[in-house]
């Protein structure tokens, strides 16, 4: 059983939406990190759409914390939408939740 | 064709061998009845400690032994980790949200995948015995069905 992860990016007015489909883990991880710090760098501020998104481990928290270093610095935002089930729950464990902005929707981004 | 599940068995420890590892213990869960609806949450506990012994256990490469069980009244599934690798406890790191409530700009990114392992998991143990004729690393890891 191999891990996948892919982005689907749209922009929404001051905001890039790039939606996570499949799992990130410690196998993928570096390429989701990749990926989400090469397109905070090219937006004014970037959401990360969650409905998608199956699982994540520390591996994936790691490429979330980083990225929104990152953007902390550049003075971008770096928030989530539409986070549920078992990604929900791993974000409360660790207290990653209390770190970021968090919508129900990619709706609610203005 | 139906996986054997009894004894011990081996793997290397690497990340490449990683996906092996977790597939067999998963497989093994299933074959144990956990509910699926728990599987997400054992993956992450077995990836957390299978990639922190991949890690840290050995210099210079060495193996990671395997052993899947279950105690049907419990209605817990189990599985044991060995490694000739360093001597060491995982289980003795410090939960790091209890001492790091900074900012995300000081937010140190290590320690979590051991605070996943003592959530996920009912039964821990550790030990540092003999296993097949030399001293090992021994974890034991219990979930509950």
């Amino acid at each position: 059983m191999a891990t996948s992860i892919e982005f689907q990016e749209v922009v929404q007015g001051n905001w890039t939406i790039l939606k996570a489909i499949g799992r990130i883990d410690t196998t993928n991880a570096a390429v989701a990190e990749k990926t989400l710090l090469a397109t905070l760098d090219k937006s004014k501020n970037l959401a990360l759409d969650m409905s998608q998104l199956e699982y994540t481990s520390s591996a994936g928290l790691r490429a979330l914390l980083r990225t929104g270093k990152k953007a902390k610095k550049n003075k971008k935002q770096f928030v989530f939408c539409s986070v549920s089930g078992m990604v929900k729950e791993i974000l409360e464990d660790s207290g990653t939740n209390l770190l970021f902005q968090i919508y129900d929707s990619a709706a609610e981004l203005q | 064709m139906q996986e054997n599940f009894s004894g011990w068995k081996k793997f290397p420890a690497t990340e490449d061998a990683y996906e092996n590892i977790r597939d067999f213990i998963i497989d093994a869960a299933k074959n144990f009845n956990v509910q699926k609806e728990n599987l997400l949450r054992l993956e992450l506990g077995i990836e957390e400690i299978v990639i922190n012994i991949i890690h840290y256990a050995y210099k210079d490469g060495g193996d990671i032994f395997v052993k899947v069980y279950d105690d049907e009244p419990q209605n817990i599934f189990y599985f044991e980790l060995a490694d000739y690798g360093t001597p060491f406890n995982p289980l003795d790191k410090i939960d790091p949200r209890s001492i790091d409530k900074s900012e995300i700009q000081d937010r140190k990114l290590g320690g979590f995948g051991i605070a996943f392992v003592k959530k996920t998991f009912v039964n821990l143990s550790y030990a540092y015995e003999d296993f097949q004729g030399q001293k090992a690393n021994l974890l034991t890891l219990g979930f509950i069905k």
